[in-house]
């Protein structure tokens, strides 16, 4: 599928990255989720924006993050406000995503919450434990890691998410 | 030059089977772009067909007919939904789907450009997750869809290098979940 193209701001200190995700949740006795599809991530330090967009590159949903709140637009161009991004993410995909440590570790960095941190010969963190997720980063390249992979176990629920970067 | 829209039904009608090449790419409403996306499509109806992404990253969706697949290796997951659910989900389904295109879509024709004549077709459902699509036919076939989304983003799609009615197997449209990946069926 198409990831939406980077988005482009004039604020070049921003660090963005678009690419692929798959998330997959189990749960014993209700069906499986999958949603898979394109994203784009631009990160300007005090604000984010996350695109999640179909096979086509149409962007279906975007999140707006900043530190006081996140808005959720959807295609048909109806908001959403929540406090964090987390759970609004939960309408989109099928589960709470952990956003703030995914801030770090697209950037090839640890999160506050990380624990039993591996790092490469680089330098670089490779697998990590964060608020009940088990996250590895492969792939690096000069930005960060060009693959993500986040696993979460709660009690039956089972959720992976793999996030492959495309480009900048 | 014949309307797009008696095109499409001319081309519904006398192509029962193609495949070619096609370039799929991005823009934002400020024109920034990405590295387009090439690869190869068949389909043979009803509703049968192949989406095969090469470049830059392979993906691959494939419909039966019955189930539409779709598998990205470097996500190591397959996705498996009945055809009615993904009309919106890839071009194929449009062009190629099993369903009329007037069942799915409002249909409106658009003035012709250097040779090609255009019409737009408005999904009929509020979730198809884009605002409309613009089909481009010449001498009977569709040569450019370009679908704009609710962000203002529009994808535009080339064709190219299309055969009509080629010879086809039916286990072209048959795809087995590798090993070692996620394969989700998803119930509405």
């Amino acid at each position: 599928c198409a990831s939406p193209p980077a988005i482009q701001g004039t604020d070049r200190s921003a660090f963005s990255r678009t690419g692929r995700f798959a998330v997959t949740v189990t749960e014993p006795g209700t069906a499986p989720q999958a949603v898979q599809g394109g994203f784009a991530w631009r990160d300007s330090g005090q604000t984010q924006q996350l695109d999640l967009a179909n096979p086509m590159g149409s962007v279906l949903a975007r999140v707006e993050i900043s530190p006081a709140r996140a808005v959720l637009i959807r295609s048909d161009g109806s908001r959403e406000v929540a406090p964090d991004a987390d759970a609004l993410l939960a309408q989109v995909v099928g589960t709470d995503m952990p956003i703030r440590g995914l801030k770090q570790w697209l950037q090839g960095e640890v999160d506050t919450a990380a624990a039993q941190v591996t790092r490469g010969e680089n330098g670089r963190p490779t697998a990590l434990v964060s608020n009940g997720w088990a996250v590895t980063l492969s792939r690096y390249d000069t930005e960060g890691p060009r693959m993500l992979v986040l696993e979460r176990r709660h009690d039956a629920q089972q959720v992976r998410v793999r996030l492959v970067v495309d480009g900048a | 030059q014949t309307s797009a829209r008696a095109q499409l039904s001319q081309f519904n009608e006398q192509v029962q089977a193609a495949s070619g090449k096609f370039s799929q790419q991005t823009e934002t409403q400020t024109g920034e772009t990405k590295a387009p996306q090439t690869g190869d499509f068949s389909f043979k109806r009803p509703g049968r067909f192949k989406w095969e992404i090469i470049q830059p990253y392979e993906q691959l969706i494939v419909s039966n007919g019955r189930q539409v697949m779709q598998y990205d290796p470097d996500l190591a997951q397959v996705t498996e939904r009945s055809v009615d659910e993904s009309v919106g989900a890839s071009p194929a389904a449009i062009l190629f789907g099993s369903g009329e295109l007037e069942e799915a879509f409002e249909i409106q024709e658009l003035p012709v450009k250097n040779g090609v004549a255009w019409l737009r077709a408005k999904p009929r459902s509020a979730d198809a997750g884009f605002q409309h699509v613009d089909l481009g036919f010449k001498d009977g076939l569709p040569v450019e869809l370009k679908l704009l989304d609710g962000f203002g983003q529009t994808t535009v799609i080339r064709f190219e290098s299309v055969q009509t009615n080629p010879e086809l197997p039916d286990d072209a449209f048959r795809f087995v979940v590798p090993d070692g990946v996620d394969h989700v069926v998803l119930r509405q």
